[in-house]
């Protein structure tokens, strides 16, 4: 058959398959942020528009009220104070080995963190929330444009973060009803397989 | 007049006329304005300006929260700073700003942290942030450049910014005097010593 023909070591149909294909692709839009580059809202989505990032916060807010008292509150403290470290390394172009790997493997350690409800000593889950929160906030600093107006998306960048910690903690919360904490065990389950997901190029 | 004589003369000449056309520079003139929009302006200068507000929101909540006995003398070193910072703003250099947003994040960690602190911390905090507060907007101009208006306005602006925030905290405190409102605002200055962290990075970009 003619499509069977070898074309440089190749068949012709799949080379010419493949030309169609990429005769039918447009520019990729992705991180362009029309419309909402450099501001508020574009730090206030920044966070909330990454799975990656948003299972990692939300975690962390609730192995933080797995922990108790002063864990629940602390962790969501050191959180967004290292991710804008991490971030100032990010806007600054300093370089950091590894971040999606570090990233990826924040939802699978924060995630079965919360599916063993695993009571490490504040210190310990400090120093685990801190260093995985320096890999998100390189990410997030190093996409970032060339801000329109910086004081006003580094306000909405910290607001998004604050908030998903905050969602975080309330669904922690519901470890306090009967067969709660089956529930957010479970949601810690599902984070670590987002995690996990990222992290073996799944998802 | 040889073609010589005019190169060297017609472009006197012409730069002349031209110079005779200028006026004087409208940048700056406060001359006109009223006593009360001067006081306007200055304010508005100084509530929308971030390192003013990166500068004294924590300040605002550093007085809510802690309650040593020199509390009091919060207030007056603020105020001195301002004046000590409207007296040497001329010789600031332009890297001030990097101080203002430094010492934005001590007192945010200060406040996140909540220890116990000798009187003389909060109330030296207070006077460096009245100092970097003032010496941010007034850094480049020199004296008498600005009208009387204007920084009595943009000092108001400042005082106002921190006794707003200070007082919204302590009436939140009274208002719902439960451990997680004292956490809430902890949680605040967390998340304002990060905003200082981002926008620091900002400015040593070279965006700001």
């Amino acid at each position: 058959m003619m499509y069977r023909r070898p074309l440089f070591g190749l068949t012709t149909m799949p080379v010419l398959s493949a030309l169609f294909l990429v005769i039918l692709t447009t520019a990729v839009e992705a991180h362009t942020g029309t419309g909402v580059i450099g501001g508020f809202a574009s730090g206030l989505l920044h966070p909330i528009f990454g799975w990656d990032h948003v299972v990692a916060m939300v975690a962390v807010g609730r192995w933080g009220s797995f922990l108790g008292n002063p864990a629940y509150w602390l962790l969501p403290v050191v959180f967004p104070l290292v991710v804008a470290v991490g971030g100032a390394f990010g806007v600054l172009g300093v370089a950091l080995p590894a971040v999606e790997t570090g990233i990826a493997l924040s939802g699978v350690v924060l995630g079965l963190a919360v599916l063993f409800a695993i009571r490490a000593p504040l210190w310990v889950a400090a120093i685990i929330v801190g260093v995985f929160a320096i890999f998100h906030g390189h990410a997030h600093g190093a996409e970032l444009p060339e801000a329109a107006n910086p004081f006003a998306f580094a306000v909405g960048f910290m607001i998004g973060t604050g908030l998903l910690h905050m969602a975080g903690i309330g669904l922690g919360l519901l470890s306090r009803l009967p067969k709660g904490s089956y529930l957010v065990r479970g949601l810690g389950a599902a984070i670590s397989l987002v995690g996990g997901a990222f992290l073996f190029g799944l998802a | 007049m040889t073609g010589g004589s005019f190169r060297r003369h017609g472009w006197h000449l012409l730069a002349l006329i031209l110079a005779s056309w200028a006026t004087e520079t409208a940048a700056h003139d406060y001359g006109s304005v009223p006593f009360d929009r001067q006081v306007a302006l200055g304010a508005g200068a100084g509530l929308n300006n971030p390192f003013i507000r990166l500068t004294l929101i924590p300040t605002g909540l550093l007085a809510a929260l802690w309650s040593g006995p020199g509390k009091r003398w919060m207030w007056p070193a603020l105020i001195g700073g301002q004046i000590g910072g409207l007296l040497f703003a001329v010789y600031a250099p332009p890297q001030v700003v990097i101080v203002a947003l430094a010492t934005s994040i001590l007192t945010a960690l200060l406040v996140v942290l909540a220890w116990r602190l000798p009187w003389a911390v909060p109330v030296l905090l207070a006077t460096i942030a009245g100092l970097m507060a003032m010496m941010v907007p007034l850094n480049g101009h020199d004296y008498g450049t600005l009208p009387t208006g204007i920084y009595l306005g943009l000092g108001a602006a400042m005082a106002g910014v921190a006794a707003f925030v200070a007082g919204l905290g302590s009436g939140l405190l009274k208002a719902l005097p439960y451990p997680a409102m004292r956490l809430g605002l902890r949680i605040t200055a967390s998340w304002v010593a990060a905003i200082a962290i981002m926008y620091l990075a900002f400015v040593l970009r070279g965006d700001v």
